[in-house]
């Protein structure tokens, strides 16, 4: 298990992973039990609504909110803290939309995609098979059974 | 008030026989029931002041008659020279008069079908063939034929696939579009442009059933003149469009490279 450092609380940034609103963060406004919280994400299209913990997903983010904050305190205090840059800069919300964009390949992006990979990797190899004429020795890998053969 | 009077009967006698009449009964809600009866029908169309045209039912009653024997002539002596060879009955006779059903909605022969077509599939679309002998290739959609079918071609220069017909069924419509406005098809090119060409011996064999079943049928099809003329002109024009279009060597490629599903692709959850 990894660190603790990511707790419910109030202020904390969320992301909700299935169900409606799925792929959106959000704020908890409140707790309201052991397995759900009161969301709000006025800057992100999330309507104010009491969510199962199991929902979400807590992202590193956290807003200095007091609780039972109504959507324009946390709209404020949102804006203020960037949040929407700062969500879209993590690795987390880069990754997301990497795979949004492969699902949303048509053939024929399929097809540019690979021949953009065969032309670099076509790139690559020519590199390398001319660095590997003009220092063949150095280039070589340690071989450990080699090693082992001549023992 | 008095001209107007004059006018209308004139002008009454002049629609009836130039304009076509509005249909006096409708179908209530797309069902077999009509909103006026039979009877109910009759009344509003005065079809009592119609007189009625006997149809000439003892003419008919004499063909019957007549039709009866045909005299046929023998040959051989002292044996009268004619025969009268009677109809062979029919092996059912009708017990009763077969009443007409009057159809309200009859039966659509297949060129009235209605012929509907992908609503992604659209002139100057990619598709990917999934079936026949170029399946896999990526073709170009140049219309929906009278008989539903869509005519493509590769064009035949880039993939080798000719002006041809192929049923939607077997087709994957991707997103990717040609602008082939200005790609002007020949106009001959229809259905009974490609129909298949039967050879004329089969075609006697098939009817006389006396021709000579072991001969070997015509030599291997032939590519006609007209056809290569066409497929020359619609390759010319579309080769243009796609120059035209963005990405013009990217897109030649594509048209002749092959589809195929790579392991881990799931067409299901693909966009094409």
């Amino acid at each position: 298990m990894g660190k603790l450092d990511k707790f419910v609380q109030v202020g904390r940034v969320a992301f909700i992973a299935n169900g409606a609103d799925s792929g959106k963060v959000c704020a908890i406004a409140e707790i309201v039990d052991q397995n759900r919280v009161l969301i709000d994400g006025p800057c992100t299209g999330v309507r104010r609504q009491v969510c199962d913990m199991k929902r979400l997903h807590l992202t590193g983010f956290h807003l200095p909110l007091p609780h039972s904050s109504r959507t324009a305190v946390v709209r404020r205090k949102w804006l203020a803290a960037n949040l929407d840059e700062r969500w879209t800069g993590t690795s987390w919300a880069k990754k997301l939309e990497a795979r949004r964009l492969r699902a949303s390949m048509t053939d024929f992006d399929r097809f540019r995609c690979a021949r953009a990979k065969q032309i670099r990797n076509r790139i690559v190899s020519v590199a390398m098979g001319s660095l590997r004429k003009t220092s063949s020795a150095k280039l070589r890998k340690p071989n450990k059974k080699r090693h082992l053969r001549k023992a | 008030m008095a001209p107007k009077a004059q006018k209308k009967p004139q002008g009454k006698q002049m629609a009836k026989s130039s304009a076509p009449h509005k249909p006096k009964n409708s179908a209530i809600n797309a069902s077999r029931l009509m909103k006026y009866s039979r009877a109910r029908i009759f009344q509003r169309k005065a079809a009592y002041k119609v007189k009625k045209v006997k149809t000439p039912a003892k003419k008919s009653a004499e063909k019957a008659a007549a039709a009866a024997f045909v005299v046929k002539k023998i040959g051989g002596d002292k044996n009268g020279g004619e025969r009268k060879v009677y109809k062979k009955t029919p092996k059912s006779l009708p017990t009763q008069v077969a009443s007409r059903k009057v159809q309200l909605r009859p039966k659509k022969t297949f060129k009235k079908h209605v012929r509907r077509i992908r609503s992604n599939l659209a002139p100057g679309a990619v598709l990917i063939l999934l079936a026949g002998r170029h399946k896999g290739k990526r073709v170009v959609l140049l219309k929906q034929l009278e008989s539903g079918l869509l005519l493509v071609t590769g064009p035949r220069k880039l993939n080798g696939c000719p002006l041809r017909r192929v049923s939607q069924r077997y087709v994957i419509g991707t997103k990717t579009r040609i602008d082939i406005s200005k790609v002007a098809l020949p106009e001959r090119l229809n259905d009974a442009y490609f129909r298949r060409q039967r050879s004329a011996k089969k075609s006697a064999a098939s009817a006389g059933g006396s021709a000579d079943i072991f001969a070997k049928s015509d030599a291997a099809y032939a590519v006609s003149a007209e056809r290569r003329e066409d497929q020359a002109a619609v390759d010319k024009a579309l080769m243009g469009a796609i120059k035209a279009s963005g990405d013009g060597p990217m897109l030649r490629s594509y048209l002749r490279s092959l589809f195929s599903i790579k392991s881990g692709q799931r067409p299901h959850a693909m966009v094409f």
